[in-house]
């Protein structure tokens, strides 16, 4: 019990498992916020190289939402673009199948592509929750709680960034 | 035009989590945007981000962090101190150096606040239009700011520290507080722990929860108390812009308040918005908001705003 109180992020394997558990998570943040790649590999270094000198001052616990505020100070920017191409995983199976809905039809790469391009123009503020689901595979009171808003308020940026998926997707 | 009532915001992210009841989803299902949607939910599932080396990146992150703990010289100095704001990339945030010191200064226009992070993890919410400094090099043998103008301190427990302002010194042990230092006025309430006020006489005194007390030309003035609920308010809670595009501005009034707001009538695209509105008083954030961008706003109902020029 003692040793657990006393357990800060200056112990090495204590700092390499926060690095594990939170880097990517990080960095993916960033770019949801508009963030080049390279830029945001070197401010979620930033954020842990910070979290180090002032390690002994965190614990663990503390380390996560240390990283958050340090990463999300360091890149603030309301109108950027995604700058990083978002990937498909590889299904195996051809994809040019037709897309169909009561809505309109479309062939599946250019679903894919429009729809790639919606999230590219996405408010990020939509596009960072969306993206924090739909790619993190985050609950929403996960992402409620590393953004600091309600969970309501997280279920209605979904509703809106959905919402403005379609439209986009719908437009000839 | 939909013929058909749009499905709500929240109704639509609680489809995406699993979280609708079985008679809304089957209602949405049956409308004719639900195959879109559908699609979008399953195509989004499989994307991806590009690749990370996470081995590679904790080596690259080792040799960074080596590099710190080198006794450095005064030309590496100023490579970590410009590092250092770049990480931070606030305009308002400078980095002087004198001698071996970091000099940290943080500083917020009118209408903009800040959130900062003291090195022994104390916050402190700066209001509009003030100052606060403080020497990195030697916070760890000296715990001292200094303030001009308002800030809410909320200190980490076990820490001395002291916050100077023209008039006085203020010390605090775990507790928090708000200063307000303006021209020849400072006021200090204690929402929690204990707070010593000094003046710059030999006038001393403390505070306690709901405790307050006035510094006036360099002189302690009696306790007095405070409206609680109107002291805080500027930190209670509040949105905050910084070059944002005008329509999310709109868009987060929106979700703060719940209403809708009919831009229709107004060109907003061009526009771009810095400064904070506060939560829970619509009137209020309304003319913050419309005000300085000369847009006229009528409330038709309790969830119906239209702007005009």
């Amino acid at each position: 019990m003692s040793k657990n109180l006393e357990s800060n992020v200056c112990e090495e394997n204590i700092y390499k498992g926060l690095f594990e558990k939170y880097s990517l998570q990080i960095r993916n943040f960033l770019i949801y916020r508009g963030c080049e790649l390279e830029k945001a590999h070197d401010l979620v270094q930033e954020a842990y190289v910070k979290m180090w000198e002032n390690c002994s001052k965190i614990l663990p616990e503390k380390a996560k939402s240390f990283l958050y505020t340090v990463a999300s100070n360091a890149f603030k920017n309301d109108i950027a673009h995604l700058k990083v191409k978002l990937k498909y995983q590889e299904s195996g199976a051809s994809s040019n199948v037709n897309i169909e809905t009561p809505e309109f039809q479309l062939e599946e790469q250019e679903f894919k592509k429009r729809l790639e391009d919606a999230i590219e123009e996405m408010v990020p503020t939509q596009r960072e929750v969306f993206l924090m689901n739909r790619i993190d595979k985050k609950k929403y009171s996960e992402i409620a709680e590393e953004l600091g808003v309600s969970v309501k308020a997280v279920e209605k940026r979904m509703g809106k960034a959905l919402k403005f998926l379609r439209a986009r997707i719908k437009e000839i | 035009m939909e013929s058909k009532k749009e499905i709500e915001d929240d109704a639509l992210g609680r489809w995406l989590s699993g979280d609708m009841s079985p008679e809304e989803l089957k209602e949405f299902e049956a409308s004719e945007a639900f195959k879109t949607y559908e699609n979008i939910k399953n195509y989004t599932e499989g994307m991806k981000m590009p690749a990370y080396d996470l081995e590679k990146e904790f080596a690259l992150l080792n040799d960074k962090r080596k590099g710190k703990v080198v006794q450095l010289n005064p030309m590496r100095k100023w490579t970590i101190a410009a590092s250092i704001a770049i990480i931070l990339g606030l305009g308002s945030l400078l980095f002087l150096m004198q001698g071996d010191d970091i000099l940290v200064s943080h500083t917020t226009a009118q209408m903009e606040t800040d959130t900062i992070a003291l090195p022994d993890q104390s916050t402190v919410y700066l209001n509009a239009d003030s100052k606060l400094d403080y020497n990195e090099s030697s916070w760890e043998e000296e715990k001292v700011v200094e303030l001009e103008g308002e800030g809410y301190f909320s200190v980490t427990k076990g820490d001395q520290f002291s916050v100077k302002t023209d008039q006085g010194t203020i010390q605090v042990l775990g507790t928090e507080f708000n200063i307000r230092s303006r021209s020849d006025l400072t006021e200090v309430t204690c929402y929690s722990g204990k707070v010593k006020v000094s003046d710059q006489a030999s006038g001393a005194m403390i505070l306690e929860p709901g405790m307050s007390c006035k510094i006036v030309d360099g002189s302690l003035v009696n306790e007095w108390t405070p409206n609680f609920d109107e002291k805080v308010s500027w930190l209670n809670s509040e949105s905050t812009f910084h070059e944002a595009p005008f329509i999310i501005v709109i868009e987060e009034l929106e979700d703060q308040y719940g209403v809708s707001i009919d831009d229709e009538d107004v060109s907003i695209k061009e526009r771009v918005y810095t400064g904070t509105f506060p939560h829970g008083n619509l009137e209020d954030a309304l003319k913050i908001v419309f005000d300085p961008m000369n847009i006229q706003y009528d409330i038709l109902s309790e969830k119906e705003i239209k702007l005009r020029e």
